[in-house]
C-alpha cells in the first residue's frame, strides 16, 4: 500500500456499499455488462490508489464521477457503436438469462413481479412491449392504436408503482 | 415518482453532504440540489455542463421530453434517465443527459435505479410467458376455431388445433408448444398434434360411423348380388358370411376401443397411436409423445411397466425412441399391428409367410435366406 492510498478495509467497505448500484449507473451507460464489470474494477483500483483526495461525506459522488469517466474513456476508445449499445433491452434480457442472479436480485425480482400483476392489462401490457419485446413508444402505440401520449403516460405510471416497490425493498 | 425521487435524494444529500462537511475541490457537485428547486438546479446544471458544446442542451432536454410528451409538466430524473435507458431520447437529449451525469450524482442515481427495475422487470419471467400465450392464443388458435383463456389467473388454454395443421412458434420468444402441452396435449414425433380428449371422441365417432355405413353399403350390395333366396343359395350364404365378419371387426373394434382408439398406419411404417392421454409413437423416430395421466403400460404378459427402458423394449421402438411416461397400451397388438419386423417365427401366420416368399421370389432372393430369421 502506497502512502496516502485508501486501506484495503476502506475499499472493500465502499465496494460492499456502492458496487451494486455502481454498477447499474454503468451498465446504463455502457449497456454492456461486461464493460460495466471491468469499469467498475478499475474504479474501485482508482479508489485504493487515489480515493484518499476525497472527502469521506463525499467519496460516493467521487466514485461515481471516477466511474463515469472511466465509462467514457471506454466508450470513445473502443469506439462502441452508439447504435447497437443503446440497444440495452437486448444486452440486458441476453445477460440476465446467462449470468448469476445475486438472491437480492431474484427477491427484488419476484416483488417486482408482484407488483406487476397489480399494474392494469393497459399498463402491463405497455411494460411488457417496452421492456422485453423493445419496442419504441411510438411503435407501440402504433401497434396498439392509441396514441403516443396514452403508451408515455401508463409506462410512466406503471414504473412509478413499480419504483416505488424498488425503493421500499432497497430500504 | 416524485415521493420516490425526493426520498432517494434527501437520503442521498444526508449521506453524501452533510452541513459540516468541508468543501473539497476534487468533489463533483453532487447531492447539491434541494428537491424542492431540482428541476431548475437540474437543468442550469445541465447548462453549465454543456457550455462547451451547446449552449442550449438544457432546454433541449426540457423540450424533447415536453416535444414528445405534452403530458410532462416537470422534468422528473427518474422518468429522464428511463428514457434515456430504453432510448427514447433524442440524439442532443441524450447528450445533454450524459453531460448532466457528469455533473450531478442524483442523475446517476436515477440512471442506476432505472438500470436496476429494468432488470427487476427483465427477471421476472411470468409477465413474459403468461401475456404472450394469452396474446398468441388469442390470435393464433381463435383463427384455427380454438378458444383461449386468460393464463395468467391461472386459467389454461385451452387450444383445440387440427392434426393437420402445424403448430408455429410465436416471433415473441414464445413456443407454441408450450400452449399446447400447457393445454394437455402433445405433439407427436412428427410435430404432429396429437388431438385432445373431445377431438378424439369426435374423430372416432365420425369414423366409426362411416365404417358402419360403408359396411351396411357393402350388404346391401351383396344382398343384391346374391338375389332371390332360391335361386342362388352361395351367394346368400358368402353374404351372410361377410355380413358377420364386418359385424365381429366392429365389435371387437368397439372392444378394444377403451385402451386403443385410433390405430393409423401409413407406407412409412409409422403409428400414430392415440388413447385417452394422449400420445405418439414412430417406428423410426421419437416415442416423446407418449404421455398418460392414468392407467400404466402393460407388456404382453400383463406386467405393468414403469422402466421406460423396458418399455422401450417392449414396444420394440427404435433406438432413438424416448418413452417419457406410463399409458395402457395392449402392447401385443401395437407391436402386432405396427411393428412387422418383430414378430416371432411362430406368431407369423402361414399366409402371410407364403405371401412374404412370394414377393421375395419375385424380386429373385432366397426367401429361405431371408424370410425366416430372428
Amino acid at each position: 500500500m502506497t502512502a496516502g492510498s485508501l486501506d484495503q478495509a476502506r475499499v472493500a467497505e465502499l465496494y460492499s456499499i456502492y458496487a451494486s448500484e455502481l454498477r447499474a449507473f454503468l451498465v446504463g451507460l455502457l449497456r454492456n455488462v461486461d464493460l460495466a464489470a471491468e469499469v467498475l474494477q478499475a474504479t474501485f483500483v482508482k479508489a485504493t490508489e487515489s480515493g484518499h483526495t476525497a472527502q469521506p461525506e463525499t467519496i460516493k459522488g467521487w466514485l461515481f464521477r471516477v466511474a463515469y469517466h472511466e465509462a467514457m474513456l471506454i466508450r470513445r476508445r473502443q469506439e462502441i457503436d452508439q447504435r447497437a449499445t443503446r440497444r440495452v433491452a437486448l444486452n440486458l434480457t441476453h445477460t440476465s438469462a446467462a449470468a448469476d442472479v445475486p438472491f437480492w436480485q431474484s427477491q427484488m425480482a419476484e416483488r417486482v413481479r408482484e407488483q406487476l400483476e397489480t399494474l392494469s392489462p393497459e399498463q402491463r401490457t405497455i411494460v411488457r412491449m417496452k421492456i422485453y419485446e423493445e419496442k419504441t413508444f411510438a411503435e407501440i402505440a402504433a401497434e396498439i392504436g392509441i396514441p403516443l401520449g396514452t403508451v408515455v403516460s401508463r409506462m410512466r405510471a406503471a414504473l412509478q408503482k413499480l419504483g416505488q416497490e424498488l425503493a421500499e425493498f432497497s430500504e | 415518482m416524485s415521493s420516490l425521487e425526493s426520498k432517494n435524494r434527501s437520503k442521498t444529500m444526508a449521506s453524501d453532504t452533510p452541513s459540516s462537511a468541508p468543501s473539497d475541490s476534487s468533489t463533483p457537485p453532487f447531492g447539491t440540489h434541494s428537491s424542492a428547486s431540482f428541476s431548475s438546479a437540474t437543468i442550469s446544471s445541465a447548462n453549465n455542463a454543456s457550455s462547451t458544446g451547446s449552449n442550449n442542451t438544457s432546454s433541449s432536454v426540457a423540450s424533447d421530453v415536453n416535444a414528445g410528451t405534452d403530458w410532462f409538466d416537470s422534468i422528473d430524473l427518474e422518468w429522464l434517465a428511463f428514457q434515456y435507458l430504453a432510448d427514447e431520447l433524442s440524439e442532443s437529449s441524450r447528450t445533454a443527459f450524459e453531460l448532466l451525469m457528469a455533473t450531478d450524482l442524483a442523475a446517476c442515481e436515477a440512471l442506476a435505479r432505472a438500470v436496476s427495475l429494468w432488470e427487476a422487470i427483465a427477471h421476472s419471467p411470468e409477465i413474459r410467458v403468461t401475456d404472450p400465450a394469452r396474446e398468441y392464443a388469442a390470435r393464433e388458435c381463435t383463427t384455427s376455431g380454438s378458444t383461449a383463456s386468460n393464463y395468467s389467473t391461472g386459467q389454461r388454454v385451452s387450444a383445440i388445433l387440427p392434426v393437420s395443421e402445424p403448430q408455429v412458434a410465436s416471433g415473441s420468444g414464445f413456443s407454441a408448444a408450450a400452449v399446447s402441452v400447457s393445454s394437455g396435449q402433445g405433439t407427436g414425433s412428427r410435430g404432429r398434434t396429437v388431438r385432445s380428449g373431445q377431438q378424439r371422441t369426435f374423430y372416432s365417432v365420425l369414423q366409426r360411423a362411416v365404417v358402419l355405413a360403408g359396411t351396411a353399403a357393402c350388404l346391401a350390395l351383396m344382398v343384391r348380388w346374391a338375389g332371390p333366396a332360391s335361386t342362388k343359395p352361395g351367394r346368400i350364404e358368402l353374404s351372410r358370411s361377410v355380413g358377420l365378419a364386418a359385424l365381429w371387426v366392429q365389435v371387437a373394434d368397439a372392444v378394444n376401443d377403451g385402451s386403443l382408439n385410433d390405430l393409423n398406419l401409413n407406407d412409412q411404417n409409422t403409428a400414430q397411436l392415440r388413447d385417452e392421454s394422449d400420445f405418439a409413437v414412430s417406428s423410426n423416430e421419437t416415442a416423446s409423445g407418449i404421455r398418460s395421466s392414468k392407467g400404466n403400460l402393460t407388456d404382453s404378459t400383463g406386467d405393468t411397466l414403469t422402466d421406460p427402458a423396458e418399455l422401450e423394449s417392449d414396444l420394440e421402438v427404435a433406438s432413438s425412441a424416448n418413452v417419457s411416461t406410463n399409458a395402457e397400451i395392449p402392447t401385443t397388438r401395437v407391436r402386432d399391428s405396427v411393428f412387422s419386423t418383430t414378430f416371432d417365427d411362430d406368431e407369423i401366420p402361414g399366409w402371410m409367410l407364403a405371401a412374404v416368399a412370394e414377393q421375395q421370389r419375385e424380386m429373385g432372393s432366397d426367401p429361405e435366406d431371408e424370410v425366416i430369421q430372428d
